[in-house]
Parts: C-alpha cells; sequence; structure tokens
C-alpha cells in the first residue's frame, strides 16, 4: 500500500482551507450510522501515497464528510478550530513536518484525534521512541544517538556489531550495518541534512523483519526482508501470528498509548526485539485493511461524540444552570437533548409535571 | 505427525515448516509450489495432514483437495486462504477440506487445527469487512 498512488485526491495550492472531498455513491449500511466528519491532515510527503488517502476515500464512500488539510499549503486558521465541527482529527505524521501542531491544537480545544499527539510524539523521534521503550522495559536493542556520524569512534567495541540509522527515516532507507570499528573507515552515510543518527546493538536475527501491523487490538504479521540481510529471500507476506508477537504490540500499544501503529520486530534466540515502532503505518498485505482502519476510525470518533453528548448533558442538568437558559452548543442533536432535559426540570420546578 | 505444505511462496513454507517443526512432534515431508505438485506429492509421500494455499499456480486448490481426497480420504486436508470469504469456506468443505484457516491467524489456532495441542474453540473470522459499521447500535 506504500506504492504511489494512480488517482491522487485532489489537492488545492495557494488556498486558506482544507479542501472538502466530493461525496461518492454512499452504501445502504453507512446510511443507517450517524454521518461523521473528518480532517485529515496529509504532509506533503504522503500526498502521493495510498495511505492515509485510502481511508479517506473509504470514509468518504460510505456517506462521511472528509476535509483534507495539508499543512504545508494551508492557512488554518485555529480560532475556527472548535466551529468546524469535526468529530476527529487524523494525522499520519511525519518527522518534523508541521501536521502535528495543528494536531496538537485540535486535541488542545477538545477534538479527538487518531493518534493522539502525545503518542505520536513518542514515535516520530526515533530518539524518544528507542529511550521511552526503553524505559518502559520493552525488549529494545542497546542503542546511542550520536549528532554526527563521527561519534561512532566513541562507542565501545563491545557494542559491536552495530546498525547506524537516522532518527527521522522512513521505508528502512540509511540504514547500515557496521560489524567492527574496523568498518567505520569505509563508511558513507548518505543522510538528509539536519540529521542526527542511532547506533543500536545489531542482534543476531532469523535473517528477516516481521511487522507488527495493529488496529485497535487487532494484530497481523507481515514477514519483511531485511535492510541488513539482502541475501536472505522473503517475499512480503502474511504469515501466522505468534502469541508473543500479540502479545508484544498490544504492549507496545497500551504503553505508547497508540490506536493505529505498526512496529518491526526481529526474531532472536530470546525472543521478538523491537527494531522500529510507527503511527499510522501503510498496513500492506492485511487483508480488508482499509476498511478495518476506516471502521475502527469511526469508532473512535463515535465514541468520543457519545462521552461529548453525555458530559454536555451532565453539565447542563447541574444545579448551577438552574436559573440559567440551556447552554448554546450548535446545532444537532446535543443542544436538544440538553433542552429537553432542561424542560422537563422546569417542569418539575413548577409543578407542571 | 507428518505434514505436506502447498504454497507459491517460498518464504511462507519456509516459515510455516519452522513453526510445525518447532514443536518437536510434527514433521514437514515435503513442499510443494503448486496444484499439480502438491496431488503428486501427496500420492508419493502419504503425509498425514496437508496444509494447502487455496489460491495455487497450474492447478487451484479446489481442485487439488478434490483429487487428493478422491485418491486417500483419510488424508486430512487444511485450506490455507489470504482472505476470508464463506464462497471459499463453503467450497472447500463440499470437497472434502477438513479445516479452513486464513493465513494471518495465530500459531496456537494453526497448530490446534493440525491436531496438535489443545484443540481451537473456533476458526479465525477475517476482520475488517466491506462495510461502515452500524454506529447506531452504539447509540
Amino acid at each position: 500500500m506504500s506504492e504511489p498512488r494512480k488517482d491522487p485526491l485532489r489537492f488545492a495550492h495557494s488556498i486558506s482551507h482544507p479542501v472538502r472531498l466530493c461525496r461518492c455513491t454512499t452504501s445502504r449500511a453507512a446510511k443507517a450510522a450517524p454521518r461523521m466528519y473528518f480532517c485529515f491532515i496529509v504532509e506533503e510527503q504522503y500526498r502521493h501515497d495510498s495511505m492515509p488517502m485510502v481511508i479517506a476515500e473509504r470514509l468518504l464512500q460510505w456517506g462521511h464528510t472528509v476535509d483534507l488539510l495539508e499543512p504545508s499549503e494551508t492557512v488554518t486558521c485555529l480560532s475556527d478550530l472548535t466551529r468546524k465541527g469535526y468529530d476527529a482529527y487524523v494525522l499520519k505524521t511525519v518527522a518534523g513536518g508541521p501536521g502535528l501542531s495543528i494536531l496538537q491544537a485540535a486535541e488542545a480545544v477538545g477534538i479527538p484525534t487518531i493518534n493522539n499527539s502525545r503518542s505520536i510524539s513518542l514515535v516520530r523521534d526515533k530518539t524518544i521512541a528507542s529511550a521511552f521503550a526503553h524505559a518502559q522495559g520493552l525488549p529494545v536493542p542497546r542503542t546511542y544517538f550520536i549528532a554526527h556520524p563521527r561519534l561512532l569512534r566513541k562507542i565501545p567495541e563491545k557494542d559491536y556489531p552495530l546498525v547506524v540509522k537516522p532518527t527521522n527515516g522512513s521505508s528502512c532507507r540509511g540504514i547500515y550495518r557496521l560489524s567492527s570499528p574496523a568498518d567505520l573507515a569505509k563508511l558513507e552515510i548518505a543522510a538528509p541534512h539536519p540529521c542526527f543518527f542511532l547506533a543500536q546493538h545489531y542482534v543476531e536475527n532469523a535473517g528477516y523483519d516481521i511487522k507488527l501491523y495493529v488496529i485497535g487490538k487487532d494484530v497481523y504479521s507481515v514477514a519483511r526482508k531485511s535492510p541488513l540481510h539482502p541475501e536472505v529471500e522473503v517475499e512480503e507476506q502474511l504469515i501466522p501470528l505468534r502469541s508473543e508477537w500479540r502479545k508484544l504490540a498490544r504492549r507496545v500499544g497500551e504503553i505508547f498509548g497508540l490506536d493505529i501503529y505498526g512496529l518491526d520486530v526481529v526474531e532472536t534466540s530470546n525472543g521478538p526485539v523491537v527494531v522500529d515502532i510507527n503511527d499510522f503505518p501503510s498496513f500492506g498485505h492485511v487483508p480488508g485493511a482499509v476498511s478495518h482502519v476506516s471502521n475502527y476510525i469511526l469508532q473512535i470518533a463515535e465514541q468520543a461524540r457519545l462521552k461529548r453528548r453525555k458530559a454536555t448533558i451532565k453539565i447542563a442538568l447541574q444545579p448551577q444552570f438552574s436559573d440559567h437558559p440551556a447552554p448554546v452548543l450548535g446545532g444537532g442533536p446535543i443542544p436538544e437533548a440538553i433542552a429537553r432535559c432542561v424542560r422537563r426540570r422546569d417542569e418539575w420546578k413548577s409543578g407542571s409535571r | 505427525m507428518r505434514l505436506l505444505i502447498a504454497d507459491a511462496v517460498h518464504s511462507y513454507r519456509r516459515f510455516v515448516k519452522q513453526v510445525l517443526e518447532s514443536t518437536g512432534d510434527l514433521k514437514v515431508v515435503g513442499e510443494a509450489a503448486d496444484g499439480e505438485e502438491v496431488v503428486r506429492l501427496a500420492q508419493q509421500s502419504k503425509p498425514d495432514v496437508v496444509l494447502m494455499d487455496i489460491d495455487l499456480p497450474d492447478l487451484d486448490g479446489l481442485e487439488a483437495i478434490r483429487r487428493i481426497k478422491a485418491a486417500q480420504p483419510g488424508t486430512k486436508v487444511i485450506m490455507l486462504s489470504l482472505l476470508d470469504g464463506e464462497t471459499y469456506r463453503k467450497a472447500a468443505a463440499k470437497l472434502g477440506a477438513d479445516a479452513f484457516l486464513l493465513k494471518g491467524a495465530e500459531i496456537s489456532e494453526l497448530l490446534s487445527v493440525v491436531g496438535w495441542g489443545r484443540p481451537a474453540p473456533r476458526h479465525r473470522v477475517c476482520k475488517g469487512g466491506g462495510v461502515c459499521p452500524n454506529l447506531a447500535k452504539i447509540l
């Protein structure tokens, strides 16, 4: 699912508002469900990728409304965030991208986000993710942060072999393996600037990576060729899930607070070891992933909507509102419910009921 | 217990073989990459269980079940599929398949369907169907 999109969704340049996607056909099932309103923050790097755009398209097909916001091309009015009435903001982040700021702003004013900004902040920089995972007791290799490749010389020889990778890397790019300090002489790192690096102890493994994709509680395992073992033939495909992989994947989700995520693990003699964590991965080779992720986003947004509704009704029924008219919170069923409750309360007070 | 694995992808066969043989009680006696090969190897090696992808080249998995079951009715045939679907399940069952399992199923489930360890409570059901959930139910 990481291949370039053949039919990219429309983006407008030099605009000041998100682009509303046009609604397509609506399925019968979607008509029975409440209509939801989403804002997809699409970082420039992903505007031609299938993910997350296929999710936006699917939600649209199901009759929901989706706006696309490209942070690098859009002026976002922060004063209007709550007025927009979005049920949720959805972000597939890129390290250093501006999307996270908007997501944080939305979250700060009480709009649900997928994933939440804290989780995204923890995983999008591999330095933070690695330190946090280690501190939480997750099985991760011993890792060093280095601001420049010349500092590799200072890493103790006992920690070799090393895997060197950029802190803001993605898609297995810019990963190098050093068997011993002698390899430093021939190391030529081609990395984007500005860029820092992680040097991780290489753990002996089966020679292929296992990508664990998680949607809520559901875990899928996909075998993947390792960039460090080009000699091992692996066709990327769904494979049977080991129970320890499922447990590890769910634990990562609980610790980082992620809803939709992926982790790269390698199988070692001591069990699975986590080498990378991503929010909103491609879900390549996961059957039905687009519908499953879309359904999950709808569930989160709906639960948040219900929570808001309950909270608003609770506020309206509090005694301090007794001498005030019902609060006005915009159109829709929430004010109606409040008004009904307030009406009943007034009827009780006046004795007409 | 002797097993035969049939899947077009070599790395998938290798992974499943590794998993099955790690139990110590199961032995993979053959690997086939297409439908013709699995039928031939089933007759030659007489396995107890055949684990077979439904989507095989040359001769599809459904036709392969029919031929294996016709020649060796006592051999247990387990169909593996990337996608769940009532049509596939019914077709496989009609031709004599003993079980139908998704390729992404848990290993414990695979082992119990094969007949190793505790029986599986139920076969894994594919998640992520094609329709928007009726969220009114939550309301």
